[in-house]
């Protein structure tokens, strides 16, 4: 069985880092992306076992694009750890989980575990 | 008194008022009005008194003047006059008006002309328009034609008076003065009803020159009631108590008090009252043989005022609540877009704290269960650096965006001293040097040696300068090439430093090139304030220069800070010395502003 692999898609380098040096505590594997074009072809390339998208940092642009990696996840049955609050309900988001900003790590990391534990159970 | 209004641009709201036989106008501070508008020349134009208006006349500017969109170089100006400097745009209000000349649109033919066939049928000379005063049969003048005119000149001027201000207390007391001079009242004043509360405040009061003024003016609750809530005007008089006509108190002895009490009725609500009186002396009394001095249609013209002014005070409320309205929703962007900045600040200083917390519980478990191995310790040491890196660089973030926010906020007036701008520049490349490592870009400053010590404030220019560079290393941050060149270069002809900033960036796409000075728009998602540009272009404009950008997506940006160049004052050797000395502890303050 191989490491569990996280795509993390934030604008943020330094978000990404932290998230990236946690994980690797627990063993996961972080796949980064700052954009949700960019996280497209890797969800198709690699399929993560899970998407930590942070939707909330670029709210102006790429909307599209992240719509269009909400629904291949949802293809893929990957699921999504959703962060920060999205107005309004563009994103059609089925089994995900939100975290409202500013989010506190340990809860993050978490959730992540609960939901990999789940599909690793399922 | 004639005044300019700056309608559009950068001064936008400032107001004029023209009382020097001239009035210079420009960029720079030398002039009357000063201009914040790179576009417009730092002399511009010169206003010269003549007469009752002013003649503008450009001064050889370089982008020329523009009065009602026409290219002027000499313009009497008339009153409505909209001059366009740069993209500056001032309204000229005049004492008087011109009137328009209509010459061109009416034609007055001769009498051989065709085009007329028009014959005279009834002619009135002078002496027989007068006869419609007259009156009809009596041959005495008609008092009620007479009454009718005033009145009727009496609502066209407050229907004017209305119109011109947006002021309410200016207003009711221009409305208070202009009854006064139409109807013999000793006292008056006008109660505005509190919008809140319903209740009736006093806004206004008047009296006749002459009279008696220790006296409060004095109104039955009961007659302002009747008034509100029927909506009619009252006249009351007391001479109809029946103790007037007592003998014991004589009516010789009190006189005779007359009010008028109207409500103002608005479109939706009544909105006050205005309130006069008067009262009869014995001697007039008995002089004119009447008890009274306010008539029927005194009340009617009142309740007309009174109803044109109620409009005009619900314009202004409304006008007012407008204003307030777009205000709050301005403060509630601003709010909105500063704590979604901070909030991602503080998801940084939490993901690097929560490192650190990791990162010593980890070696707290190892040193008590006694596996403590060099190897652990340096891994817990790696994760401590990391979360602390993490940490600082959103102190300084957030440092960042105080700054900002003063600058942005704070009229604050750029404070010039003897400064080096190579120096200035110098500092923002190392104190960004680290920045620009942690990311892997090349940062590099390359000073042109001629530019010469002169005046600015160096403090301002090096957040201007900090927050563009700041940009450009975030631009690279996603790059294959990741370079980013300062260099200062001075322009002896145009007596202008130039800071060129290029880097090798994502670029910015045309469409967005427009908004990139727009206060709280970001091309930087949730990293940018939406502050930093507009920031950076603020002080350049208070110095009297400009930001150019030149930017190819894909390939970078590049921008241009203009700086026009005021040489130091070389006088007074001793004391440039000490000037010298505070402006480094100026530049000792701006080396390190986040490190406080």
């Amino acid at each position: 069985m191989h490491a569990d692999r996280v795509l993390i898609v934030d604008q943020s380098s330094e978000s990404r880092e932290v998230l990236a040096a946690l994980l690797a505590r627990s063993g996961t594997t972080a796949i980064e992306a700052s954009r949700a074009s960019e996280a497209l072809t890797l969800t198709e390339q690699l399929h993560p076992e899970l998407i930590v998208l942070d939707a909330d940092s670029d709210p102006s642009t790429d909307l599209q694009a992240t719509r269009e990696l909400t629904a291949a996840a949802r293809r893929t049955n990957t699921p999504i750890v959703l962060l920060g609050k999205i107005a309004g309900s563009h994103l059609a988001l089925d089994p995900y989980e939100l975290l409202a900003k500013p989010y506190h790590y340990g809860n993050l990391i978490r959730r992540i575990e609960d939901v990999l534990e789940q599909r690793r159970a399922a | 008194m004639p005044s300019l209004f700056v309608i559009q641009g950068r001064d936008q709201g400032s107001r004029y008022d023209l009382d020097a036989p001239t009035v210079s106008v420009g960029r720079v501070a030398s002039n009357t009005i000063q201009l914040h508008d790179t576009e417009v020349s730092r002399e511009h134009a010169l206003l010269e008194r003549s007469g009752d208006s002013y003649q503008f006349r450009d001064l050889g500017s370089s982008n020329g003047s523009f009065i009602n969109r026409q290219p002027v170089g000499e313009h009497l100006l008339a009153s409505g006059d909209q001059i366009q400097l740069g993209k500056t745009l001032l309204l000229y209000t005049g004492i008087s008006q011109e009137m328009p000349d209509l010459s061109g649109e009416i034609d007055i033919v001769s009498s051989a002309s065709k085009d007329d066939e028009s014959r005279i049928l009834h002619a009135v000379s002078q002496t027989d328009s007068s006869d419609l005063l007259t009156g009809p049969s009596d041959g005495q003048a008609s008092p009620w034609l007479a009454r009718a005119r005033s009145n009727l000149q009496i609502m066209y001027r407050t229907a004017l008076a209305v119109s011109h201000t947006l002021d309410i207390d200016q207003l009711l007391s221009r409305i208070m003065e202009m009854i006064f001079e139409w109807v013999d009242a000793d006292r008056g004043c006008i109660m505005l009803k509190n919008e809140r509360t319903g209740e009736l405040a006093p806004r206004v009061r008047r009296h006749r020159r002459g009279v008696q003024t220790e006296d409060k003016i004095t109104i039955s609750q009961t007659i302002l009631d009747y008034v509100v809530e029927r909506n009619e005007g009252v006249l009351t008089s007391n001479a109809r108590d029946d103790q007037r006509w007592n003998p014991a108190h004589s009516i010789v002895k009190l006189g005779v008090r007359e009010a008028i009490c109207v409500p103002m009725q608005g479109r939706y609500d009544v909105v006050g009252v205005i309130y006069i009186d008067t009262s009869l002396t014995p001697q007039r009394m008995l002089q004119e043989r009447t008890t009274t001095k306010f008539t029927q249609e005194h009340l009617k013209l009142m309740v007309a005022i009174a109803h044109q002014a109620a409009l005009a005070v619900e314009d202004t409320s409304y006008y007012k609540a407008m204003v307030q309205a777009e205000r709050l929703a301005a403060i509630g962007q601003t709010i909105a877009s500063l704590s979604h900045h901070i909030k991602n600040i503080l998801q940084g200083v939490r993901g690097g704290s929560y490192l650190m917390e990791l990162a010593m519980q980890d070696h707290a478990t190892a040193i008590e269960a006694g596996e403590l191995d060099t190897e652990t310790a340096t891994q817990a040491m790696e994760t401590m650096q990391k979360g602390w890196k993490i940490v600082e660089r959103n102190q300084e973030r957030i440092s960042g965006l105080v700054m900002d926010m003063l600058t942005f906020s704070k009229e604050r007036e750029p404070e010039p001293v003897a400064s080096e701008l190579n120096d200035v520049v110098q500092d923002v490349v190392e104190l960004m040097q680290t920045r620009a490592q942690e990311v892997d870009v090349k940062l590099a400053f390359d000073p042109t040696a001629d530019i010469p010590t002169s005046m600015f404030d160096p403090e301002a220019i090096h957040r201007a300068v900090l927050n563009i560079v700041t940009n450009a290393i975030d631009a690279c941050e996603d790059c294959d090439r990741r370079e980013v060149s300062v260099s200062t270069m001075f322009d002896d002809g145009g007596k202008m430093a130039v800071i060129e900033i290029q880097d090798s960036g994502v670029g910015i796409a045309e469409e967005d090139l427009d908004e990139i000075f727009t206060v709280f728009v970001s091309g930087k998602g949730g990293r940018g304030t939406g502050l930093g540009l507009p920031v950076s272009q603020k002080i350049f404009q208070e110095h009297g220069g400009t930001i150019r950008v030149d930017s190819e997506p894909g390939a970078g940006s590049k921008f241009r800070l203009e700086l026009p160049l005021h040489e130091a004052p070389i006088n007074q050797p001793a004391l440039i010395e000490d000037d010298d000395l505070s402006d480094s502890d100026v530049h000792g303050d701006t080396l390190a502003p986040t490190a406080d």
